[in-house]
């Protein structure tokens, strides 16, 4: 901050704390007084001659009266002139004091600026972004707005302005307290009664005297208006007052500055928030709706189910909805396919000749030579770039290649293929990048399950050629060269039988092929290079067993030492085909894919996704307080809900709840509070899922990319992509569906759950009967000895009624505010499985009965608690949404049901087969057909959507249609109402059935809530005490500014004492 | 007060009138001319102002004495609204909130953060270490920019603008009882346009050469090499040249140097190192109980090494990187700008200031001697 610049002024005179007052010129009484109302001063020694030639400028110097709005303006131009003072010190070395030390101011907004954008480009999300910039702004808005409100009091006690400016001589813009050794009592002089300074002829035409301004300044100050030199003393004096001010302010700047910005900030904070969220959420729904739009022509979504024209070329999809997969990745992708194209020289000129010839006149024609030309010569051999060869391949498949001679054609493509035959290394490098490219989007797999039925790819291949009887003769020569080196024989004195030894014959070459290959194959696969290369071992050991005049123990070290060669030999000719087509269209449609995903995540990650700042993450940053405000818990509640583990932070929440349905109206306030905040926060959500997947009818996005993408994959790389891909989205969809629900179950929860411990009382009733003797006949009377004979232990062993009432009064309401993973509440009676030796038969029941109350229907009283507060049909619409959850959430859980179910009937017990939709559907179907399940029907459909069957929606809907009275016309056969009651959701086999989660539980709901406000408690507390302190301490020296004190006597009650010469 | 007097006594023990290593050894050939002003000022206060040698001994206690006044004299001094209380105590006063809100609005910052999870506890604590060490950064990446500035400009051109003096305070004009001051220490060349010129000459001395040998000095350095006339008014321009250069170029290397230090501790490596780990390297390594002085050197080997230098370094890779687009471009910037822009500042300091491209009149014989002879 402000270093230390312009300081010390050296040759300046230091005034005295009791000035001695110039004595008047005059002594008489004056005349003045009653004119001016004070006393003017008098010349000490006034000037006898007047000065020629040569006068002193007249002084330009001006006080500043600005409104907010101009200061702000001239800050922005005084940074205009700070960067030209920089310029003419940094790089000329010209300057004042005052123009370097603006540097200073000039140098710290700056550099502020540059650590806000740093930290900026360091966050992620855009709104912590902002908030670098929002903190930037408040910290040098409160920086500058400390003084200003510090100075408002100061001012209005005492006249003296000390954050008063002035425009001096020079037109420097200083503080008119600035230093306290130089006091510019000039500017005051045409200043009018509110500081503004005018022209002296207008100064006149208002006031008759000078310094108005000052006089005022000195009446509040308690200057008295008949002493002498009084203009100087008021000058003195707010001198005084500036000093104290300036000297406060920078002793309470270093607290106000942090607190005040702080404060801002945090107010900012949320509006913020919102408008981010609002302009994010409008760009992203804006995108998928031209992104949806472009699907469903695509799709054809238009035309009746059945009948839809599928687009499902993989270049008009891609191209229809913008995915252009950059320049680079593919030139990475390919030049990792493809290699250049190795000739030798006798092929180079026959391609020569074939593009003079052959392709006469054709694009084709162009290319080739332009490949031919760009060739490089390299170890004795020629090379096409393989850019250019991937263009020729292209190209070779176009429309007016079709006529051209087969034999060339095939010449060609054996020439060309060369590029795309990969070495292991190569091959090994390939798979790598797929690997990483595609990590974590499950396309990989799929891509090499498509990959997979390609041997050519997956399999090391061996071409057939010319090549293969050389290196094979050499396998046996370099044998020869190889041994007689080591033995230090020359070449012209090899034995005579070695310097006739020809190698391999053509004919036997051929005899190698005939004896291991089929006809016609050009590429040997894993299997036939194996038997190729046996045969060819065998073919060469004969060569040279034939050469019987040797040693028979060189001929066998030669003949090793030759099969070893052609093992290498053909290990080095073995290579991997890449089917370049189709692996450049997998990896276009894995990329299209990838591309298509991320547009959706951007959506999801301004809507539901669980990561900060989407919409989600800032409903659930504020609603769990403001549950619990609408909870009224008190302080010592939140700080034991905050600092206790979740076992005693239950407690605190289960007595809440009990006090809550105890008093009528608190529960009614209580159910209609939450009720508002759940709503709101679940439309929001609803709307995003329902861009998102849509519903049975009327699809959304997501569900359209599957439809789409799934055609797509099947259509081009049949039913080995498609069923990947489409596993692939059905999860996507499955886990935005699941998000909601949590989402709404996490709300919900808490409004259900005060339900239930409302009418906790009845429903143990219905489970323990209404007195000992029901009670009795219930629990035990049901216990089946046959099936547990050695039974010893349940729930209620030995409790009395009253005992057992209040054991499971207590067990139900830990599991509505805690356990909420079904797996740790139904252990309890999981014994009435087979084979338990303890437990009650009637368990199934009680998990019924247990899980009515906590996943129940809610009840009319409580339905319309809340359809009276709710606006118009948003009450009836959100009870429907609870009923919806419980019944889902119902569903989640009957995979218990289900498995007890499953071992009764084993048992051959009584039992009855659990169907979510049986009970439902037959509602549906009766003469009079009860609507309300209808919506409860369809939430569960929707639910399960990716799992049940296609012919089974398109009966429910069916059914529902009929039930609505909107398709008479359609006939509902018996058989299809039995279809969809059977309908059944495959809970058992799915690993996520039972541990599902749902939303948070309450207590968790409740502990996270009550950190969040501690937290925010403790910054308030401390902010505002730091915040109170200083105002505090700053009161007090206001109070105490501008009065006598150990520094500073009365100057003119001393000198009235004294000399006196001032008098009414 | 004491302190002072005490500070001054030890300073004129030892130097008075210069701190150029030149005029030290000539005043050790110059034994047998008593120091006159050394006498007086001896167990005394200075009667005048006076340069006070600039040694780190010196500086330590000039700052304590300095920071000290602060609380005890500036602040108390302006509260009550001293009539002689002088624009130096404000800006003195100015520090008091310069070194206060940094840690506050982190103080703030740590006390809005949920501390009864333990998960968000942690992560809490690795941003409020980023910000502590911000803050810690941010004052050095300051002292950094001054400091390198300082060195150029005594290395290439003599000047130490660090070069304190004591400033007497007249006791006649000083009426403030317990709160008096009498000594000040300020800079010699901290203002531009009042500096203390004076305070250069060496007025003990009277031949003219002497007494302006510390311009001699000066002069030399800034490539006048032929003997000038009036070689302290040809060098002061220059001088004050360098000064406003040096402090524009203070001033803007401390906004890129700042907003370097922010962005080095900003990076993950410093949250990599564990507090505790350190707490007990130096606890317990270097100071623990019965280690030989090998392992306590080894520890405090580990200190330096593996908890700052190499994290520091480090931190300039990761900062290079960045872990997204922006931020690997703002830290390329930030990087590349910073060392831009100090090039430039040391290089227009060594090529602007320079004076071998004036003019010097020589008169081939000093003037002053010819009238001796």
């Amino acid at each position: 901050m402000a270093n230390l610049i312009n300081m010390i002024p050296v040759y300046k005179p230091q005034p005295t704390a009791n000035p001695v007052l110039p004595t008047a010129a005059v002594s008489s009484p004056f005349p003045q007084i009653q004119e001016n109302g004070y006393l003017p001063a008098k010349p000490l020694s006034p000037a006898r001659t007047t000065p020629k030639g040569a006068k002193p400028h007249a002084a330009a110097g001006y006080l500043v009266k600005e409104n907010i709005f101009q200061s702000a303006g001239s800050t922005v131009k005084s940074y205009i002139d700070y960067i030209k003072y920089f310029y003419n010190a940094g790089f000329k070395g010209e300057g004042t004091d005052y123009s370097v030390g603006k540097i200073n101011d000039l140098a710290i907004r700056t550099g502020s600026l540059g650590i806000a954008a740093v930290l900026s480009s360091s966050k992620m999300f855009p709104f912590a972004k902002g908030m670098e910039f929002v903190g930037l702004g408040t910290w040098f808005a409160s920086m500058a707005l400390w003084p200003r409100i510090l100075g408002a009091p100061i001012k209005a006690r005492t006249g003296v302005d000390i954050n008063q400016k002035y425009v001096d001589s020079y037109g420097r813009r200083k503080f008119v307290y600035e230093d306290n050794q130089y006091r510019p009592m000039d500017i005051f002089r045409y200043a009018d009664l509110n500081g503004k300074p005018l022209k002296p002829e207008e100064y006149y035409k208002k006031y008759k005297y000078d310094y108005v301004y000052l006089d005022a300044m000195g009446d509040k100050l308690n200057v008295p208006r008949n002493v002498n030199n009084r203009h100087e003393i008021i000058m003195n004096k707010s001198g005084q007052v500036a000093v104290q001010g300036r000297a406060l302010s920078m002793l309470t700047a270093g607290i106000m500055t942090p607190v005040l910005s702080s404060i801002v900030a945090d107010a900012a904070q949320q509006p913020l928030k919102n408008f981010i969220e609002k302009k994010r959420i409008q760009k992203e729904s804006a995108n998928m709706d031209s992104l949806n739009k472009k699907l469903e022509k695509l799709l054809d979504i238009k035309s009746p189910y059945g009948n839809r024209n599928i687009q499902t070329n993989l270049d008009s999809v891609m191209k229809e909805l913008n995915i252009v997969i950059p320049e680079q990745a593919m030139n990475e992708f390919t030049s990792l396919l493809m290699k250049d194209c190795e000739l030798s020289k006798a092929e180079f000129d026959r391609l020569k000749t074939y593009a003079q010839k052959n392709f006469e006149g054709t694009v084709f024609q162009q290319e080739l030579s332009d490949a031919l030309k760009s060739s490089v010569e390299k170890n004795g051999k020629l090379f096409l770039p393989k850019d250019k060869v991937r263009t020729l391949l292209e190209s070779m498949n176009s429309e007016g290649m079709k006529n051209i001679d087969s034999a060339v054609r095939n010449e060609l493509e054996y020439l060309l293929n060369r590029s795309i035959h990969l070495s292991k290394d190569e091959f090994d490098r390939l798979q790598k990048y797929l690997e990483n490219k595609l990590f974590g989007t499950g396309f990989k797999e799929s891509l090499d399950t498509v990959a997979r039925f390609d041997l050519k790819y997956t399999e090391p291949h061996i071409t057939l050629s010319d090549k293969l009887h050389e290196g094979l003769s050499n396998s046996a020569f370099d044998a020869i060269k190889e041994t007689f080196k080591k033995l230090g024989i020359k070449e012209e004195d090899y034995p005579e039988p070695i310097k006739k030894y020809s190698g391999i014959s053509r004919e036997e070459f051929l005899e190698i092929i005939k004896r291991s290959l089929n006809d016609g194959a050009k590429e040997m696969n894993q299997a036939a290079n194996t038997s190729f290369e046996n045969v060819a071992k065998r073919v060469v050991a004969k060569s040279l067993y034939n050469l019987r005049e040797l040693d028979e123990e060189l001929i066998e070290h030669l003949v090793d030492i030759a099969e070893n060669n052609v093992k290498k030999f053909m290990e080095s000719q073995r290579h991997y085909i890449i089917p370049y087509k189709k692996l450049t269209d997998l990896f276009r449609f894995a990329e299209a894919n990838h591309q298509i995903l991320g547009k959706i995540e951007k959506y999801e990650a301004a809507t539901i996704m669980n990561i900060a700042e989407s919409a989600t993450a800032n409903n659930w940053g504020r609603l769990p307080q403001k549950y619990l405000e609408a909870f009224n818990f008190t302080k010592e509640e939140i700080a034991q809900l905050a600092a206790l583990d979740s076992n005693y932070a239950n407690k605190v929440v289960i007595k809440k709840f009990e006090q809550i349905v105890q008093n009528p109206d608190l529960y009614k306030q209580v159910i209609q509070k939450m009720s508002v905040l759940a709503q709101d926060a679940i439309t929001k959500e609803e709307k995003a899922v329902l861009k998102l997947i849509g519903t049975a009818y009327e699809p959304g996005i997501l569900s359209n990319v599957k439809d789409l993408m799934t055609a797509v994959g099947g259509s081009n790389f049949g039913h080995n992509m498609s069923h990947p891909i489409s596993e692939f989205y059905r999860t996507s969809i499955f886990d935005v569906q699941n998000k909601l629900r949590n989402t709404i179950d996490s709300l919900i929860r808490p409004i259900k759950g005060l339900e239930s411990f409302k009418y906790l009382d009845e429903a143990i009733i219905k489970i323990l009967g209404r007195n000992e003797q029901e009670y009795s006949d219930l629990v035990y009377g049901h216990i089946d000895r046959h099936i547990s004979p050695n039974l010893s232990y349940h729930m209620f062993e030995g409790l009395t009624y009253e005992q057992a009432q209040k054991s499971l009064k207590a067990y139900i309401k830990d599991i509505i505010t805690d356990k909420n993973d079904i797996n740790s509440w139904t252990t309890k009676f999981e014994h009435t499985l087979s084979g338990s030796s303890r437990g009650m038969k009637f368990s199934l029941e009680m998990v019924k009965n247990i899980m009515s109350i906590v996943y129940g229907k809610m009840r009319e009283q409580t339905k319309k608690i809340i359809t009276e507060h709710l606006k118009d049909n948003e009450g009836s619409e959100f009870v429907k949404k609870i009923d919806e959850n419980s019944a889902v959430m119902n569903g989640r859980y009957i995979s218990l049901d289900y498995k007890i179910a499953k071992d009764f009937r084993e048992n051959k017990c009584f039992m009855i087969d659990y169907k979510p939709f049986e009970k439902l559907i037959d509602s549906l179907c009766q003469e009079k057909p009860n609507l309300e399940n209808i919506h409860i029907v369809e939430a569960l459909m929707n639910e399960r959507k990716s799992e049940i069957p296609l012919e089974g929606i398109s009966i429910i809907k069916k059914i529902i249609n009929k039930a609505k009275g909107l398709a008479q016309n359609e006939v509902l056969t018996l058989d299809e109402i039995e279809k969809a009651k059977r309908i059944y959701l495959n809970f058992s086999t799915s690993n996520k059935a039972i541990s599902e989660m749902s939303g948070k539980n309450i207590s968790e709901f409740f502990i996270d809530a009550a950190q969040n406000i501690r937290s925010r408690n403790k910054w308030v507390k401390f902010v505002y005490s730091l915040l109170a302190g200083t105002v505090a301490v700053s009161g007090l020296t206001v109070a105490l500014v501008g009065k006598e004190n150990y520094f500073n006597k009365n100057p003119y009650k001393n000198k009235k004492k004294t000399k006196g010469p001032a008098k009414k | 007060m004491v302190a002072v007097s005490k500070l001054v006594d030890s300073y004129a023990n030892t130097h008075v009138s210069s701190q150029l290593s030149a005029a030290k050894k000539q005043k050790t050939k110059d034994t047998k001319k008593p120091n006159t002003q050394n006498d007086t000022v001896k167990n005394k206060r200075p009667k005048e102002d006076c340069l006070v040698e600039n040694t780190a001994f010196n500086r330590f206690k000039i700052n304590l004495e300095k920071t000290a006044d602060i609380p005890l004299i500036h602040f108390p001094r302006g509260l009550g609204g001293a009539p002689d209380y002088t624009f130096f105590e404000f800006l003195q006063t100015a520090k008091f909130p310069y070194y206060l809100g940094g840690p506050i609005l982190a103080a703030l910052f740590y006390a809005g953060v949920k501390k009864d999870n333990f998960s968000s506890a942690n992560a809490a604590k690795n941003v409020a270490k980023h910000m502590a060490l911000g803050v810690g950064f941010y004052y050095l990446g300051a002292a950094a920019a001054k400091g390198l500035i300082n060195y150029v400009v005594k290395r290439s051109r003599g000047i130490d603008l660090n070069q304190p003096y004591a400033k007497v305070i007249p006791t006649s004009t000083n009426n403030t009882g317990i709160f008096k001051k009498d000594v000040e220490y300020h800079k010699v060349f901290e203002s531009v346009d009042f500096t203390r010129w004076d305070l250069l000459y060496k007025k003990e001395e009277k031949n003219p050469r002497k007494i302006n040998e510390n311009y001699a000095q000066i002069a030399k350095k800034y490539g006048i090499e032929k003997d000038a006339n009036d070689i302290d008014a040809t060098v002061k321009p220059l001088i004050r040249k360098t000064i406003i250069m040096a402090r524009a170029w203070q001033y803007a290397l401390t906004a890129f140097f700042v907003t370097l230090g922010i962005g080095l501790a900003n990076q993950p490596v410093w949250a990599q190192s564990s507090k505790e780990g350190f707490k007990r390297t130096v606890t317990e390594g270097i100071f623990g109980k019965g280690l030989s002085l090998g392992n306590r050197i080894n520890s405090a080997k580990i200190v330096l090494y593996n908890y700052m230098i190499e994290p520091f370094f480090k931190s300039f890779g990761e900062f290079w990187k960045g872990h997204s687009k922006a931020s690997s471009i703002a830290g390329k910037a930030v990087i590349l700008s910073t060392a831009a822009a100090t090039l430039t500042a040391i290089s227009l300091l060594l090529g602007k200031t320079s004076g071998k491209k004036h003019k010097i009149q020589n008169s081939g014989t000093n003037k002053f001697d010819e009238g001796k002879k």
